[in-house]
């Protein structure tokens, strides 16, 4: 077996001792075996590229230098303001 | 706006091709504001918004107190303002993982506003626009394939973590963000027994778990947090489970409990401030090479997890759950 489905099955007992928590996205039989509940786990909390996406836009970080650019370039401006950091995701 | 509008392919292309684009982070208050002409700006823009609202209909208030979108024209005069949060109706609005996946009335809203200030700046709607707002653009595509960035590798001799975390706030349901957590070769090897056998386990100490902690967080949590140490409580324990070589694998199993009883842990925005505590299972695995001195593998989620936000009158307790993975090397 390799190490890392040995593993999977080691936590995976862990995880039945420790109780399984069904988040929101998580939509799969409760009864349904995994062979690597860890990687299922982190797989529902790591962002998906549709939450993602925002990340690919060349964002400037200075509204003075983004109106030089957009008065240079005759381009409007999208100006998107934020509490925090878009990671802590503080809306 | 993580997800839903600005991660929407449409809006993306359009805005690439069509505007500057300018991200001001840390509204809370002013004073996180960094470059004086910024705020400057952003005050009179500010001061703009509230003198027409309700007049000829922005969307939404001034900038100060959180997420807003706005265009402007090159020379900085304020067009228009909204929150693509709250366009629609109530099963249309953004706060849940299921109207994000189908933000049409915000990517609506949003083209209704570019059209308007793209016409204005240049006299005439730009050609390309429905092929955009209708997904037939061939840059939608490309903006669907785009590789999303990755954060930046860890310094030489030094490992990075990377900590997700999910959780829901009292209207937004599936917030998600990351924090990176690196770990130098004498914090990496101090996690392990310092004579890894089978069944050997070491407590990782109290500065580990703190770093965990801070960087676990829940999203919405509040804004630059100052969080006390008297604040985590937790642990976490490694056990090794089999040693060939110099490959040490093993497990993880912990808990960490957050509080936040003081009003500089619950952030900085005056009229916002929910959080209140997280409590959360962990378990986890990993590989180290004791010739390398360094983690293969290490990966920590959350098997059960909760967290508390005020809800007027009332604290409610909702979804919370973090995932720990070792990012590659540089």
């Amino acid at each position: 077996m390799h190490p890392r489905a040995a593993f999977g099955l080691r936590a995976l007992v862990l995880l039945a001792v420790l109780g399984t928590h069904a988040t929101a996205q998580d939509t799969r039989p409760a009864s349904a075996p995994s062979a690597d509940p860890i990687a299922e786990a982190l797989a529902r909390v790591r962002a998906k590229p549709e939450e993602e996406r925002w990340r690919t836009i060349d964002w400037r970080e200075s509204l003075v230098t983004g109106l030089a650019e957009a008065k240079t370039a005759g381009k409007p401006v999208f100006l998107f303001t934020y509490d925090g950091t878009l990671d802590d995701g503080n809306c | 706006m993580r997800a839903g509008t600005l991660s929407d392919t449409r809006v993306l292309a359009l805005l690439q091709r069509h505007f500057v684009c300018v991200h001001l982070p840390e509204l809370c208050t002013k004073d996180l504001i960094a470059d004086p002409e910024d705020l400057a700006l952003l005050e009179r823009l500010h001061r703009d918004a509230l003198a027409r609202r309700g007049g000829d209909g922005l969307g939404w208030p001034g900038f100060f107190g959180g997420e807003r979108e706005a265009f402007l024209t090159p020379d900085g005069e304020l067009v228009d303002m909204f929150l693509s949060l709250n366009v629609g109706t109530k099963e249309q609005r953004q706060y849940t993982p299921a109207a994000r996946a189908r933000p049409d009335a915000a990517v609506e809203r949003f083209f209704r506003a570019a059209r308007a200030v793209l016409q204005r700046v240049h006299g005439e709607v730009p050609e390309d626009l429905e092929a955009l707002r209708d997904g037939t653009h061939p840059d939608v595509a490309s903006r669907a394939a785009a590789a999303i960035p990755t954060p930046p590798p860890a310094p030489a001799g030094v490992q990075r973590l990377r900590v997700w975390v999910r959780n829901d706030l009292v209207m937004y349901e599936s917030l998600v963000g990351h924090n990176l957590l690196d770990l130098d070769a004498t914090q990496a090897r101090a996690l392990l027994p310092e004579k890894p056998a089978p069944q050997a386990r070491q407590e990782w100490p109290r500065a580990a778990v703190l770093r965990l902690a801070r960087a676990a967080y829940p999203r919405a949590a509040g804004v630059l947090l100052e969080v006390r140490d008297e604040s985590i409580d937790g642990s976490v324990t490694s056990e090794v489970l089999a040693v060939h070589g110099d490959t040490v694998r093993g497990t993880f199993r912990g808990a960490l409990r957050l509080s936040a009883e003081r009003l500089e842990e619950r952030g900085r925005r005056d009229s916002y401030r929910p959080f209140r505590g997280a409590d959360a299972e962990l378990a986890g695995d990993f590989e180290f090479d004791l010739a390398k001195g360094c983690f293969t593998s290490l990966r920590l989620v959350s098997t059960s997890g909760s967290g508390r936000f005020q809800h007027h009158p009332k604290v409610e307790s909702l979804p919370y759950a973090i995932g720990v993975e070792l990012l590659p090397d540089g």
